[in-house]
C-alpha cells in the first residue's frame, strides 16, 4: 500500500528549538521517502497542534504519522488519541523523542540537530513497516488489597469499602493500628492519638466490606493491572480468632517474659498477649519463637501450656473460651485483586551508631518513640516520665535532626520531628509542672496548616530553642550535659539536663527491599517507595495498578498520609468504576508452526506469561500477562515469536534511519 | 576591588558658598568615593565608597569626620558588591566547593577543642566566608588555632571539609599578605618549612631555636625544662640530619613556585 | 615475613626514638620486615600544607614516587616482586599517615593538581603514578598480621595491667578507615589480646593540641590536661599511643601539666609498639623505655612480679 507519512516537529516553546534547528530538521524531513508532508509547530500537545495532525489525516490522507516532540511518556497516549479520533490506528503512529534524548542533553546545536535529523530519519524508516494492531479488553476485577494497616492503610480501607467494593487488609502485625496507635497526642491539636484512631480501627474490624487479615504477610504477587493474584500467609496465632474473647486471661497466666515492642522495649510482654488494649482484632496471638510449648514440643516435651490448661492447684482455670490451639499451621490463602494499594509504613532510626551521643551507654537518653510511650497513658510508666532511677526529669534537651540531613546517615529530612519536638516539649510542661525543655535544632519546620501556631505557643509556653546541632552528650556529675554552639548567639552552650531525647529519623522498612521486589516497585535514592512522578502523581508506581501511600513512600504527618490514602482510593474507585482496562497490543506472538516446543522462552518469561501445551507440544501466550519485553522473541532459536510493534524489520529500519 | 562603604554625612555649619555642592565635591574628589547624594532625615548626605577590604571603611569616615563641615559621620554599612570575589576564591580553591553546602548547624564549633580561643567559630568563619567577609576571616586567628583534629570534618552532616578548608584560609591568607597579630603559629610553620628546605628533614632544635628567635626569645625559657628532660632521654638530636636529595627536595620547591604555587 | 615498605617519619629521628626502636624490636617476632624507603623526605605535615599546596603536595609525592620506585632485596628471597609489599608504604607516625593519604587523595581528586605535581616531581627526575597505599603501621599489624597471631605469641601476659588505649586523631579520622570513626575499638582489642585489661575512657579520640604545643603551650596544656584527666579518673595506669606528636605531648610535658594544674599525674605513655614488646618479654632497653620521660618503672616492676608470682604459682602448683 501506498505510504503516506506525515511529519511534524515540535519547538516545545524553545526547549526543543532553543538547541535544535527545527527549519533544517524539517527540510531534511521532507527529503525522506514516503513523506507526504512535514510540518513544525510550537507546542504540538496543545490543541490547534493536534488538530493540524487531525486535519492532514482527513484532507491529505495520510495513512502514518510521525511526531518529533517530547518523550513518549509524556505524550503518546494524546497523539495516539488523536490518530484514532481522525481514524487511523494508533499503532500507525510513532514518536522520536528529540527532547528528552537530544535538545535536554546537550548545548551543542550543530550536534542537537544531526541527532535529531537522525532520530526523525529512524522513526520515517520505522513507520513504514509498522502495521495496525487492536488492543484488548480485559475486565478489573473489583476487590483490592491493602498492604498495611496504619493509619494510611486504614484510610484508604474504608475509603474502598464504603463504595461497597471488597476490600482485603493485610497486616503484619497481630493488630492494625501501626506507628499511630503508639502515639500520646497528636501535633497541633493535641488531639489523642489512639482516640481519633480507635474509631477508625474498630469500623475496620466490624466493616462488612472489610476482610481484615492480621497475622498474615503478602508472599507473592503475579499478574496484571485489574487481574492480580496474591498468595498471602496468614501465621499461626495458636489462638482460635473464633472463640477468643478477648478477656487477657491467658496474658496473666503465661510465665514467659518478652521485650514489648509496642513499648519500644521499655517494658515485657508474655508469649502469648494481646498487642495492646485496644487492638482489632481485640484477640490474643502467641509469639511461637518465645513460647515455652512450642519450642520443647519440638523435642517431644509437653511443657506449660498454662494458658490452656491453668494453675490446676490453685484452681485458677485456664482460656475458658478453649481459644488455644497448638495444632494451628501457617495457611496460604490466595487472593484476587484489581488493585494494590502498599501502605507498610516505616521505621525509625537507631541512633546508636552516632555514639557521642550516648544512646544505649548512658541512662536517659531515650527516642522520641520511646518517650512517646512513656508519656502515653496506656504506656509501661502509665503515663509518667521517669528517669531510670524512677525519679521525674526537671530539665529536658529535645535533639532534633538526630539521623536526619546528615550525609552520614540520611541526608533527607524527616518531616515530622521538628512538630513533634515541639509537641514533646509541651507534654513535658504538661506533666511535669515547673519542668524545662530545650530543643536544639538546626531549621524549624512548622509548614502545615496550625504549625506556626503551636510553634507559638511552644515559644510562649517557654520553651528554649537554641539553633545549634550538640556535637556532644557527656557525662558530667552524675548529670548528662549537652554542648552545642548558639549559633544565633554566637557562643557556645554547655546545658545539663536530667533526660535526652534523641528525634530520630523516620527510615525505610528494614526488609523494603524485599517488599519493593514482591510489589515490582522502585526504590529513590532515599530507600523509599518511588512514585510515578513527584509533582503529578504521588501515589501511582510505574507497575499500573499498584499505588504507594504512608510513609513508605516519603516521611510524611499523618494529615498527609490521610490525604495520600484518600488519593489512592480515588483511583482505585476510579478503575473499578470504569470497569475493563485495554491490554497494550505491542506485546508478544508465537507461530505454533514454527515453534519447536524447546520451551526455552517460557523459562525466561519474567512475567510468567508463557505456558507449555502438552498435547501439540508448543509454547502458548498469555496476552493478557504478557508485557512486551521482548525476551522470548530473542531467545527464540526458531524464530517464531515476532514482539508485535517491534519486529525485527521494524527495528532494523529505525537503526538504518540513525545510521544513514 | 568591590567591597562597598555607606557612609551617612550629617553636616555642620558651612561659612559661606553653596555649601552642599561644594561639600558633595570634596567628598567626591576623595580616591575611594563613587557617589555623593543629598538625603533628607536624620542625615544630609549619602556617600557611596568603594572599597578593598572593609577596614578601609573606617578610615575614610575618619577622614571624613576630620573635615571642619562635618557633624557626624555614620558608617551604616560595608558590603561586598555581586559577585562575591572572596567566596569564589574560596570556592575555587580544590575541595573549596564544599563551603556552599554549609548549613550552619554549628556541630563543627560544637566539637573544636579549640574554639573558645578562635576569633570566630568555624561555622562562623564559613558563614562570612559566604558573606565575603575577605579582611575580617584572613586576619582572624581561627585556622591558626585549628589543631586539625578533624572531628569537625568526621561528624559534618554535609560533608563539608571544615578543616581542610581551614588549611586553605592559611595559604589564602599568604597569597593576599594578611595577618593575625597575637599567633605566633606561622612562625613556627616557616620555621618547620625552613628546616625541610634546608635539610629535607625537620631538625627540631633547629627549628625551635628559629622559632623563638623569630618570636619571643623569653618564652623559650617556659620550654627549657622540657627541652632538657628530652635532651636527657635522647630524643633531642644536636646535628641536623641531611638527605642525600635536599638538591631534588629545591628542585621540586623551585618548579611549584615557578608554576605559580597554589596557595 | 611480610614486606614493606617503611617510612619512620622526622620525628623517629628525634623525640620518637623510642618508637622506633620498638618497632624494630617487635618486627622480627611478628614477621614484618620493614624496609626503610631510602632518602626519604619529611612529609611536611600541617606547616606546609598551610603554605602553598603545590609545594606541600610537591615534597609529600617525593616519598610516593620513591616508594613506587622502591625495589629492596630481602636476605632469602629475590626482588620483591610487581604488586607485592613495594606498594605498601608503612608508616608508624599518625600525622605522616594522615598527610600522605591526603596527598594521594587530593592527587586522585584533582587530575590537574596531579599533572602539576608531576611537573614539580619531574624536575627532581621522579614520578608519582598513583599506585602506592599509605598504611599506618598499627592497621598493618591489626589486619595484616592479627590479634589471634599476637595472642598467640604472648609470652609475658600483662595480666592485671589497665592500659588506656589513646587513638588521637589522624589515625582514625578523617576517612572511616579501618576502625568506627565514633568510636574506634582496634588498640583495646590489642590491649585485650596481650592479656592486659583495657580502659574505656570518653576522650580517647580526642585531640592532644599536636604540633600547637610549640605556638600555643596554654591552650595545648589544657587539652593534655584533659586527656590524662580522663584516663586517671577511668583507671588507666598506663596509656599507649600510635603517634609520635601524641606520645610527647602526653609524655614530656606531663610535668608541665601537673605544675600548672596543680596535679600529679604519673602515668607512663607507652609506643603500642613498646607495649606489644614487653608482652613478648622483648627487653624494655630493646624497647626503649628508658627514653620515655614519665618513668615506667614502677609499671615494669609489677608486671614482673605478677609475672614471678604466677611463676610461683605454676611452681607450687
Amino acid at each position: 500500500m501506498d505510504r503516506k507519512i506525515g511529519v511534524y516537529i515540535c519547538h516545545c516553546g524553545s526547549n526543543i528549538a532553543g538547541t535544535v534547528d527545527v527549519g533544517a530538521v524539517i527540510d531534511f524531513a521532507r527529503s525522506l521517502p514516503s513523506v507526504a508532508v512535514a510540518r513544525d509547530y510550537k507546542y504540538m500537545c496543545s490543541d490547534p497542534g493536534q488538530e493540524l495532525i487531525r486535519q492532514d489525516i482527513n484532507q491529505l490522507g495520510l495513512n502514518r504519522v510521525v511526531v518529533a516532540s517530547c518523550s513518549p511518556q509524556m505524550h503518546e497516549p494524546t497523539f495516539r488519541r488523536v490518530c484514532e479520533s481522525a481514524g487511523l490506528n494508533k499503532y500507525l503512529f510513532q514518536m522520536a523523542n528529540i527532547r528528552e534524548h537530544c535538545s535536554w542533553v546537550t548545548e551543542d546545536r550543530a550536534a542537537a540537530t544531526e541527532k535529531a535529523k537522525a532520530l526523525v530519519s529512524a522513526a520515517v524508516r520505522r513507520i513504514y513497516y509498522q502495521e495496525p494492531l487492536e488492543t484488548k479488553e480485559v475486565p478489573v476485577n473489583p476487590n483490592t488489597l491493602v498492604v498495611g494497616g496504619g493509619i494510611a492503610g486504614i484510610q484508604a480501607a474504608l475509603e474502598i469499602a464504603a463504595s461497597g467494593h471488597k476490600v482485603y487488609l493485610v497486616e503484619r502485625e497481630p493488630s492494625i493500628g501501626g506507628h499511630m496507635i503508639q502515639l500520646d497526642k497528636t501535633f497541633p491539636t493535641l488531639d489523642c492519638s489512639a482516640c481519633i484512631l480507635t474509631p477508625k480501627m474498630s469500623d475496620v474490624g466490624s466493616h462488612p466490606n472489610i476482610e481484615l487479615m492480621t497475622y498474615s504477610e503478602v508472599v507473592d504477587v503475579s499478574g496484571y493491572m485489574g487481574n492480580f493474584t496474591v498468595k498471602v500467609k496468614k501465621k499461626a496465632r495458636y489462638v482460635d480468632e473464633d472463640k477468643c474473647t478477648g478477656c487477657g486471661r491467658c496474658q496473666e497466666l503465661c510465665p514467659a517474659k518478652v521485650s514489648n515492642e509496642f513499648d519500644v522495649g521499655l517494658s515485657q510482654r508474655t508469649a502469648i498477649y494481646i498487642p495492646f488494649a485496644q487492638a482489632v482484632p481485640n484477640k490474643a496471638v502467641i509469639d511461637a519463637q518465645h513460647c515455652r510449648y512450642l519450642e520443647k514440643v519440638k523435642e517431644g516435651k509437653d511443657v506449660c501450656r498454662l494458658c490452656q490448661r491453668g494453675v490446676e492447684k490453685k484452681g485458677i482455670p485456664g482460656c475458658e473460651a478453649e481459644a488455644i490451639d497448638f495444632e494451628q499451621t501457617d495457611k496460604f490463602i490466595e487472593i484476587e485483586v484489581g488493585n494494590i494499594i502498599v501502605a507498610t509504613g516505616y521505621d525509625t532510626f537507631d541512633p546508636s551508631p552516632i555514639y557521642q551521643y550516648g544512646y544505649g551507654r548512658f541512662d536517659n537518653v531515650v527516642t522520641a518513640l520511646e518517650f512517646e510511650r512513656m508519656i502515653n497513658a496506656s504506656g509501661p510508666t502509665g503515663g509518667k516520665v521517669l528517669l531510670k532511677d524512677g525519679s521525674e526529669p526537671k530539665t529536658v534537651g529535645i535533639i532534633h535532626c538526630v539521623g536526619s540531613r546528615d550525609t552520614n546517615y540520611h541526608e533527607y529530612c524527616s518531616q515530622v520531628c521538628c512538630m513533634y519536638s515541639m509537641k514533646l516539649s509541651h507534654l513535658i510542661r504538661e506533666h511535669i509542672p515547673g519542668a524545662k525543655a530545650y530543643e536544639f535544632y538546626i531549621d524549624l519546620r512548622a509548614v502545615g496548616k496550625g504549625f506556626e501556631e503551636f510553634y507559638n505557643r511552644a515559644l510562649d509556653e517557654g520553651t528554649v530553642f537554641i539553633r545549634g546541632r550538640p556535637s556532644d552528650v557527656i557525662r558530667q556529675n552524675g548529670r548528662l550535659v549537652i554542648q552545642a554552639e548558639d549559633t544565633l548567639a554566637d557562643c557556645q552552650r554547655i546545658i545539663p539536663v536530667d533526660m535526652v531525647v534523641l528525634s530520630a529519623a523516620l527510615q525505610p522498612k528494614a526488609d523494603a527491599e524485599e517488599v519493593a521486589r514482591l510489589f515490582s516497585l522502585s526504590r529513590s535514592a532515599d530507600g523509599f517507595f518511588l512514585e510515578k512522578h513527584p509533582k503529578l502523581d504521588p501515589v501511582a508506581t510505574m507497575t499500573a495498578g499498584i499505588y504507594v501511600v504512608g510513609c513508605c513512600q516519603a516521611p510524611k504527618d499523618i494529615p498527609s498520609s490521610v490525604a495520600q490514602a484518600s488519593a489512592a482510593a480515588a483511583r482505585v474507585l476510579a478503575m473499578i468504576s470504569a470497569g475493563t482496562i485495554e491490554i497494550e497490543a505491542a506485546i508478544a506472538a508465537i507461530d505454533e508452526e514454527l515453534c519447536s516446543g524447546c520451551r526455552i522462552c517460557a523459562t525466561l518469561c519474567p512475567y510468567k506469561a508463557i505456558s507449555f501445551d502438552e498435547e501439540k507440544e508448543v509454547s502458548r501466550l498469555n496476552e493478557a500477562l504478557c508485557k512486551g519485553c521482548g525476551t522470548c522473541v530473542a531467545a527464540c532459536p526458531s524464530g517464531a515469536i515476532t514482539g508485535k510493534h517491534f519486529t525485527s524489520e521494524q527495528i532494523m529500519a529505525e537503526i538504518d534511519g540513525i545510521l544513514v | 576591588m568591590g567591597i562597598s562603604a555607606y557612609l551617612m554625612i550629617k553636616m555642620g555649619k558651612i561659612d559661606g558658598g553653596d555649601g552642599q555642592r561644594d561639600a558633595i565635591r570634596e567628598l567626591e574628589a576623595m580616591p575611594e568615593v563613587a557617589t555623593v547624594e543629598p538625603v533628607s532625615g536624620q542625615y544630609d548626605l549619602v556617600v557611596e565608597a568603594t572599597v578593598d577590604v572593609p577596614a578601609r571603611a573606617r578610615v575614610i569616615a575618619k577622614e571624613i569626620q576630620a573635615k571642619k563641615w562635618v557633624e557626624r559621620v555614620h558608617v551604616l554599612k560595608v558590603e561586598p558588591a555581586e559577585p562575591n570575589p572572596f567566596l569564589d576564591e574560596v570556592c575555587s580553591l580544590p575541595g573549596g566547593e564544599c563551603v556552599r553546602w554549609c548549613m550552619q548547624c554549628g556541630m563543627c564549633s560544637a566539637s573544636c577543642p579549640n574554639v573558645n580561643q578562635m576569633d570566630y567559630s568555624p561555622r562562623k568563619i564559613i558563614a562570612m566566608i559566604r558573606a565575603g567577609r575577605r579582611y575580617d576571616v584572613l586576619t582572624s586567628n581561627t585556622m591558626w588555632t585549628c589543631a586539625s583534629c578533624y572531628l569537625c570534618t568526621a561528624r559534618c552532616p554535609k560533608d563539608v571539609k571544615i578543616t581542610e578548608l581551614m588549611h586553605s584560609l592559611e595559604r589564602l591568607a599568604a597569597r593576599h599578605s594578611l595577618r593575625c597579630e597575637g599567633v605566633s603559629t606561622p612562625a613556627m610553620y616557616k620555621a618547620f618549612i625552613n628546616s625541610i628546605k634546608n635539610n629535607g628533614r625537620v631538625f627540631e632544635m633547629g627549628m625551635m631555636i628559629r622559632f623563638y628567635l623569630t618570636t619571643n626569645p623569653l618564652s623559650a625559657f617556659r620550654m627549657l625544662p622540657v627541652a632538657l628532660q628530652l635532651l636527657l632521654h635522647r630524643r633531642l638530636a644536636i646535628m641536623p640530619k641531611r638527605i642525600k636529595g635536599v638538591e631534588q627536595i629545591k628542585a621540586i620547591v623551585q618548579r611549584a613556585q615557578a608554576l605559580g604555587g597554589e596557595r | 615475613m611480610r614486606y614493606y615498605s617503611y617510612y619512620p617519619g622526622c620525628c623517629e629521628e628525634g623525640t620518637a626514638v623510642g618508637y622506633g626502636m620498638s618497632t624494630q624490636a617487635i618486627s622480627h617476632a611478628l614477621g614484618l620486615g620493614l624496609v626503610e624507603l631510602e632518602d626519604w623526605n619529611c612529609c611536611g605535615a600541617t606547616p606546609y600544607g598551610s603554605a602553598d599546596l603545590l609545594e606541600s603536595l610537591g615534597i609529600a609525592a617525593r616519598n610516593l614516587a620513591l616508594a613506587e620506585k622502591a625495589r629492596f632485596t630481602v636476605p632469602d628471597e629475590k626482588d620483591i616482586p610487581e604488586g607485592k609489599a613495594r606498594l605498601d608504604l608503612v608508616t608508624c607516625c599518625s600525622c605522616c599517615y594522615n598527610t600522605l593519604n591526603r596527598a594521594i587523595s587530593l592527587l586522585g581528586q584533582y587530575p590537574e593538581l596531579k599533572s602539576q605535581v608531576n611537573e614539580c616531581l619531574a624536575a627532581a627526575g621522579l614520578e608519582y603514578k598513583g599506585r602506592v597505599r599509605v598504611r599506618h603501621l598499627f592497621e598493618v599489624i591489626y589486619n595484616d598480621i592479627g590479634l589471634d597471631f599476637i595472642e598467640a605469641n604472648v609470652v609475658s601476659p600483662l595480666t592485671e595491667l589497665k592500659v588506656a588505649s589513646y587513638y588521637g586523631c589522624q589515625m582514625v579520622r578523617p576517612e572511616p578507615g579501618f576502625d568506627n570513626p565514633n568510636n574506634p575499638q582496634s588498640l583495646d582489642r590489642l590491649v585485650a589480646s596481650l592479656g592486659a585489661e583495657p580502659v574505656p575512657y570518653p576522650l580517647k579520640d580526642r585531640c592532644c593540641g599536636g604540633s600547637l604545643i610549640i605556638p600555643e603551650l596554654d591552650l595545648t596544656l589544657g587539652l593534655i590536661h584533659q586527656l590524662l584527666e580522663s584516663a586517671a579518673t577511668n583507671g588507666a595506669q598506663c596509656i599507649i599511643t600510635v603517634c609520635p606528636l601524641c606520645q610527647t605531648n602526653l609524655d614530656a610535658y606531663q610535668s608541665k601539666v601537673n605544675s600548672k594544674f596543680k596535679t600529679s599525674y604519673n602515668l607512663p605513655i607507652l609506643f603500642f609498639s613498646q607495649l606489644i614488646g614487653l608482652a613478648l618479654a622483648i627487653a624494655p632497653e630493646s624497647l626503649g623505655l628508658s627514653t620515655n620521660i614519665v618513668s615506667a618503672n614502677q609499671m615494669l616492676d609489677q608486671i614482673s612480679m605478677r609475672k614471678s608470682y604466677a611463676m610461683q604459682g605454676a611452681e607450687n602448683g
